[in-house]
């Protein structure tokens, strides 16, 4: 059985996943307009992909039974392969011959939603959390009267 | 002496475990919130504990031969909860099931639950307590 | 009960002290009797209550040690195991101390 520490790092474990997400997400926003990257390529938007954390007795990821269970993780941070975005610019220096900018495939308004959906996920986490604090407090008062 | 104790200590903490089981399985559902793929999962116990009780609308199983198999547990020191992984609600496009609305409302009620039986728990034992203050 | 011989059970010594004294001791040999054809209730009561209190215990130490070492899923049953055992033992004290307060009123007896 799962005992109230290994419950609380499940939701820890939830809790770092979204964190990550809202980074990568923060990233996102931030370079909406960067239209020269490292590569000197546009910005392309990125976004994460979770997994389900499960080990069992031999390391191997199977859910067998409740010991298993682990939360999850960020297996990878994914670049989104969408082709960047055409905008007509003529006065921007990145401009290209016809007056066009490639601009990266941001979609910010996009982002604003994922960000809350994060918030979201991650605050769900933090309830989880304390509801697991107060099975703690509530078993510790039995036959305390 | 066994019999001291009220039926509420093999009860109780049954459904105890099954509560905290539940927080975990909670937890793990959350954690997967936007998981791909990720099917919830849940806690059976409450029915088993209502049938091995004899409190179901269900038709029982009638065995004539020991030998035959009862679907039903037929004493409460039988029932146990399971884990169950449920395949068949709403979907998002990449598979994952879990409604965080949902899940979090479960959350609350389970924790609510959980902190009512630890209540009962209390009392009972406070009962005997009382009873037996004084006895060095 | 006494044993072995001793000059109070004469009981034709001549001593009225004495001849009560032996009186008396008939008279509690017999209460003693009588709480001697009770007396494997008592006992069988004590023994099933201090087996209980030892069951309980022993769990209650497995329980918590388990939960020392990181072993215990659930606090609430480490607790309600405790709580058990503190049960079950002052069960027993309340047990033990009725029957030896009964014996005592039984040997209280006056002729």
């Amino acid at each position: 059985m799962l005992d109230i520490f290994d419950t609380m790092n499940i939701s820890a474990s939830g809790m770092t996943a979204q964190r990550f997400r809202l980074d990568v997400i923060s990233n996102n926003i931030a370079n909406a307009e960067t239209t020269r990257g490292e590569n000197g390529e546009p910005y392309r938007r990125k976004t994460v992909v979770f997994s389900e954390v499960l080990r069992d007795a031999l390391g191997k990821s199977q859910y067998n039974s409740i010991e298993d269970l682990n939360g999850v993780e960020v297996s990878r941070v994914a670049e989104d392969m969408r082709p960047f975005k055409m905008v007509y610019d003529p006065s921007h220096p990145d401009a290209d011959g016809e007056g066009y900018v490639k601009m990266p495939n941001v979609n910010v308004m996009r982002e604003m939603v994922d960000l809350i959906g994060a918030q979201r996920a991650y605050e769900a986490n933090v309830s989880s959390i304390n509801a697991t604090k107060a099975f703690a407090n509530a078993a510790l008062r039995i036959g305390r009267g | 002496m066994s019999d001291f104790f009220s039926s509420n200590f093999d009860t109780l903490p049954k459904a105890l475990d099954a509560s905290a089981l539940s927080n975990t399985i909670i937890a793990q559902n959350l954690a997967n919130v936007e998981t791909p793929g990720y099917k919830r999962k849940e806690v059976d116990f409450e029915n088993y504990l209502r049938k091995a009780m004899g409190d179901s609308d269900d038709l029982r199983m009638k065995t004539d031969n020991t030998k035959h198999i009862s679907n039903y547990p037929n004493d409460i020191s039988s029932v146990k909860p399971r884990v169950r992984t449920v395949e068949d609600t709403l979907i998002t496009n990449d598979g994952n099931n879990v409604d965080i609305d949902r899940e979090e409302a479960l959350l609350a009620a389970n924790t609510i639950r959980y902190q009512s039986l630890s209540r009962l728990m209390d009392m009972t034992i406070s009962g005997y307590n009382t009873v037996l203050r004084g006895v060095t | 009960m006494a044993g072995g011989v001793d000059p109070i059970n004469n009981i034709n010594s001549l001593d009225p002290i004495k001849r009560i004294q032996k009186l008396n001791r008939e008279k509690t040999e017999k209460a003693g009797e009588a709480a001697g054809k009770t007396e494997p209730d008592f006992q069988k009561v004590l023994d099933q209550a201090i087996q209980e209190v030892n069951s309980q215990r022993k769990a209650s130490t497995q329980a918590r040690n388990d939960f020392a070492a990181g072993k215990i899923s659930n606090i609430h049953d480490v607790i309600i195991t405790a709580e058990k055992a503190g049960i079950s033992l002052r069960m027993t004290m309340e047990i033990r101390n009725k029957i030896v307060d009964s014996y005592k009123e039984i040997m209280r007896m006056q002729l």
